[in-house]
Formats: structure tokens, sequence, C-alpha cells
């Protein structure tokens, strides 16, 4: 299984590397497009989480492909008719840097593509929203060598997608920033607070990030929709207000973790796995790196039970990201602890 | 002449029919355990045969397991002996893949939650911002100082505008027989271009849909199992409660139903706008179509 891991400027190249990422992704966003469309070019929003310079991605690429190691770029929003040709100059640009392939969500670019004869990787991102063999076949037939299945998928629902499908390779998101809703179908708008101006004081003691933005908002989206106020009986026709905080709250931890589900991934058959991270600190992609790669040299010893795989992947959870114990709430795969087994969380 | 069609995800709201509708939609587009039985289908097609409606069966994004359930209802659509000309709204594009594969004779439809629409109910005031401002707030745990830019002309058109006004896009459609587009009403208006292809539009009101996810909470709210917002729990709790969020900062009033949320607007555009936008049906949901 590959391991692909986030980066955002040229110095986390090496140290993700080492740290055992065979594939590499980011974003870009030259100034050229964000004067006029502001951060819709991917869905990395938050603050460094993008390129603006061909030059410095261009010399991540380098020390990259030194190391053997591919380097994806995500262009995963869906776009309009008058961004294409900005969107084609910039990809233009990225093939001439030399960019091994594109994460997409949008299938007018991906035609685009294929037209202009582009030969590059095409991965569908989870914005494809493929939860399905059929949609998996739909999207090969168009050309995608690679699709990341819906984070809103059981291990169950995985395996019967890739046993259907041994067509095209198939990646699961495993590591960090979950979605509560399914992202290809939530239109909640993520703020543009990538283009960081610098630090500013805004009382004593209170320093605060200070950026310019062209939508900001309060909050975000998804915990502002998750707090409801009135509950409305459909039956009587009563409405009664509620305590905002007997309502479940949003999967929203960042530090969700998959990988007790890896024994299962090996055994299904998918082929990459990937680590999220848009606009992370590089210590924390380091050592989400790490842990996978660890728990991926696991899974690789003889004859290793599931029961022993998860064992020790808890141990090592517990001695890299201290004592955060595992709870439906931090678990991207809950279903690898189904009542047909005895397995526990941590 | 503008079609007009009500939408309905459950049977008891065949209440809401009236002889202005010509069309029904039935179905539901968010949840596959939401589908209906071959029994409700073969109820409601007798109920358009007798009513001399045209049908439409609404189809939500599906697993594999979801993928058969949907598989029966169109071969019994298919089938039908009432001979109705059935259309069926596609919210996956596995859906669409499987309907192609087999000749069902039935009409594709590009559902809403495949055109892609920008439909956060903050946008319409933040693209209509006249100045520059500097702001104070709080993004996720951060305090943040903002400058905020008044936001050029053509991100506010970005936000009107879908991916299905993209020519290469509406070939592609069209080649995979789908003849018609499904929007929602967006409080910051929609720019559509009425293409000179067969690719027809239609209009959801009042509810647009917002956000779906398959971490449905409407199961622990109601048992109160804290934290378990996960896939296969289900008691449909869906069915018995709507929650109305109020939030200064949202703008607008959202409801959630379900795994669902929904913005409502009840402006309905006038005959003559839609006219202008090419689109030639509205479908009115009486309740939130969950």
């Amino acid at each position: 299984m590959k391991l692909s891991s986030p980066f955002s400027s040229k110095e986390e190249v090496i140290p993700l590397i080492e740290a055992g990422a065979n594939e590499l992704y980011c974003g870009i966003v030259p100034n050229e497009y964000s004067k006029k469309y502001s951060y819709t070019l991917n869905r990395r929003h938050g603050y460094g989480a993008n390129f603006d310079s061909f030059e410095e991605l261009e010399k991540s690429l380098i020390i990259a492909h030194r190391k053997n190691v591919k380097v994806y770029i995500t262009l995963n929003c869906f776009y309009v008719q008058e961004q294409y040709p900005l969107i084609l100059k910039i990809i233009k640009k990225l093939i001439d840097i030399d960019v091994d392939g594109f994460v997409l969500a949008d299938i007018g670019l991906l035609f685009l593509l294929r037209e202009r004869g582009i030969k590059k990787d095409i991965c569908m991102g989870t914005l494809g929203t493929v939860f399905n063999s059929k949609a998996v076949s739909f999207y090969y037939k168009l050309g995608v060598s690679r699709i990341i299945l819906s984070r809103h998928l059981t291990i169950n629902e995985i395996e019967v997608i890739a046993s259907n499908s041994n067509k095209t390779e198939l990646g699961v998101f495993i590591l960090y920033e979950p979605c509560h809703y399914v992202d290809g179908f939530c239109t909640l708008h993520a703020p543009d607070t990538s283009k960081k101006i610098g630090q500013a004081v805004v009382a004593k003691n209170k320093n605060v990030s200070f950026i310019s933005s062209h939508l900001a908002f309060n909050g975000s989206g998804c915990s502002l929709v998750d707090s409801p106020r009135f509950i409305f009986n459909d039956k009587t026709g009563k409405e009664i207000k509620i305590n905002e905080k007997s309502f479940p709250p949003v999967i929203s931890n960042n530090l969700i973790c998959g990988a007790c589900a890896i024994y299962d991934f090996n055994k299904i058959g998918i082929s990459s796995l990937k680590i999220a991270g848009r606009g992370m600190p590089i210590d924390l992609k380091i050592k989400g790196t790490r842990f996978i790669r660890e728990a991926l040299n696991i899974v690789k010893k003889k004859d290793i039970s599931k029961e022993h795989f998860i064992k020790e992947i808890q141990q090592l959870h517990g001695k890299i990201y201290g004592m955060m114990k595992c709870s439906g709430f931090n678990c991207y795969y809950p279903s690898v602890f189904s009542q047909k087994n005895n397995l526990k969380m941590r | 002449m503008i079609e007009k069609a009500i939408f309905i995800s459950k049977i008891a709201n065949l209440k809401y029919m009236s002889s202005r509708y010509t069309r029904l939609y039935f179905g539901n587009e968010f949840c596959q355990k939401l589908l209906p039985s071959i029994n409700e289908l073969e109820k409601v097609l007798n109920y358009c045969g007798r009513k001399k409606l045209s049908f439409s069966l609404v189809t939500p994004y599906v697993t594999d397991e979801g993928l058969k359930d949907v598989e029966q209802l169109l071969i019994f659509l298919k089938n039908n002996k009432l001979r109705l000309n059935c259309e069926v709204i596609i919210n996956d594009w596995g859906v669409l893949d499987m309907l192609n594969e087999k000749d069902y004779k039935l009409q594709p439809v590009l559902g809403r939650l495949l055109t892609k629409q920008s439909r956060d109910p903050r946008i319409s005031s933040m693209i209509n911002r006249k100045s520059q401002s500097l702001e104070l707030m709080k993004l996720g745990n951060k305090r943040t100082l903002i400058f905020m830019m008044k936001p050029p002309s053509t991100l506010a058109s970005y936000y009107k505008e879908s991916n299905t006004n993209v020519p290469v896009i509406r070939d592609f459609l069209l080649k995979q027989r789908i003849n018609r587009i499904d929007l929602d009403n967006l409080f910051q208006g929609i720019n559509i271009s009425p293409g000179k292809d067969n690719l027809f539009t239609s209009l959801y009101v009042p509810y647009g849909y917002i956000a779906t996810t398959r971490l449905c909470s409407a199961n622990p709210f109601q048992n109160r199992v804290k934290y378990h917002c996960r896939i296969s729990f289900c008691k449909k709790e869906c069915q018995k409660y709507t929650l109305r969020i109020e939030n200064p900062v949202m703008l607008k009033t959202i409801f959630k139903k379900g795994n669902t949320i929904f913005f409502k607007n009840t402006k309905v555009p006038s005959q003559r706008y839609l006219k202008e936008k090419g689109i030639n049906r509205l479908v009115y949901q009486p309740e939130i179509p969950v």
C-alpha cells in the first residue's frame, strides 16, 4: 500500500519522505487565480495550506523526484466555464514543472484534460462521492486511474466495492481531518483564510493572526449547522427550545485515526492510504506519516492476527499521541470494532 | 409553459396533491434507508395512473447494497403495467451507470446532489458586500483579525453558476441520455446558460439542500447515545422530528431533518425570470423531502 502525505512547503518534503511517505500531494493557488476567484481552486483552505509560487513548487518536485517520490496536485473543486482557461493555463505550467498527476473532483476538468491529451495520472478525490462499485466503473470508463473512496463507508462496504472493482486503484483516508458531511455533497463554504498577512496585537497580550479574505465567516460551517435551537415534533406539531449540548456534536476531531483498519485494508486490496492535513503543522504531518508507516510495517509481519495487529497499533498510537483515548468520536472506521468480534477501542 | 411538479418522500404526503401539479416526484435523495418499497411504489404509480400524472422516481446516493434496492425499483418501474412515461432522478453516478447498462426504458435526470451549486446561505450577503472592513473573528478556536476585501465581480458570478452550464459537461450528460438537470433556488440568484441543446432545467422550491452525511445524528439524539453518529444505527427517528437552527452567523434559518440540512427560500422567481433562465419545471416540496 502506498502512503500519501500532504505538504505545503519545500522544507517539508525530505522530512515527510524520511518519515515514510512514498507519495506526496499539495495545492497551489497562484495570485493570478486568487485575485479573481479567491481560494476556490482546491479544497485546501487554512493558513499556508497552498503554494502560491510555481518556483517553490518546482524546487519541491525536484527534491521529491530525486527520492523517486511522486507528487500530485489537488485541483479538487467544482468549476464554472469562465474559470477553465485560467485553470488550464495553470495546469500547463504544472506539467512544465513535471508534476506527476492531479487529484480532481470536477468531471468537466477531467474531460478537458483528456481532450488535450494530457497523460498524467488522474485521481478522483473524495469529492467524486464514490459509494459503490458502479460509481468506480463510471469513473474508470472516464479514464480515472485511482479513486479515493468516501470517508463515509464501513469496512464491509469498502470490501464489496473493492471485490467488484479490480481494474481501478482504490484509496482511503487513514488519518486526520474528518468531514462530518459527505465532502462532495457539502456546500458549506470553507472560509478563504489561507492568505496570512502577519501577526497583530489586538489587545494587551492578545496576539492574533492577521489575514486577508474575500469570504470569511465566524466559526466553522459544520459546527454552526449542528447547534440546533428548536426541535419540531412532526406528529404533535409542537416546537420546543432545546439545550445545544443535548445534541451530539459533529465528528470534527482533527486527530481522527483509522489505523486499526489497515489490517482489513491490506486484505481487501486497498492500494493507497491518504493522510489529510490542509494547513496542519509539519510536526503533526511527520508524526502521522511515521505512525502509519510503522503500522504498514506491522501489517507485513508474517501470520499476524487482526487482534494482535490492533493491539500493537493501539500501543503505538499511545506512544506517539499520548493518552488520547480512542472513541467513536476520533475513529475513522469504527466498524472495525463490530459487535461480531471482541475487539475494543483503546 | 412551466410544468409544475410536486415532490413527496412518503405516501401520506399525497394529501398535498392538487390539480395544479401534472407530475409527481417520489422517493429520497439523501438516504438509501428511506427508499420506498415496491409496494409503496406500486401505490404511487397507481395513483399517478388514476390522476393522469407523469412520474419521477427520486433515488439517493447508495452503497452496493443500496444499488440492489434501486435496481429492484427500476425493474418494477420498467415493467409497470400502466406504461407511464417515467423519469429517474439520479444522485449517484453509479446509479446512472447501472441505468445505462441495461435497457430500462427510463429517462435519467441529473439530481441536485450532482448539479454543483454554492448553496451556503451566507454567500449571498458576503458577495454583496460593498466595502472593505477590518473584523475580529473566531475561526475554529482561533481569534483572527481579518481584512475583509470586497469580493471581485468574478467571484460573485462564480457563486451563482452551476457546473451544468459547462458545455463539455452538458455534452456528456446528453450522451448519457440525461435530458434534464435539477437545481436549487439560491438566495444569491442563479445564472443558467439556457443552451441551444435539449437539456432542460428544473428548479426546486422552497427547500434547498446544503449538506448531507451518512453520520446521521437523528438517532443518537433520540436515543441519547453520546458521540455515536454512525452509519449502521437507524430507527428512522428522522421521520419524527425536524430541527430548526437559528444562528446569527448563518444569517438565515436553516433546518435539519435526519442526515441533511436545508435552507428555505420562499421567494419563488417570477414566470418571466424562469423563462429567461430556461427553466421549464418547478418542483415544489410541501415538506422537507426526508
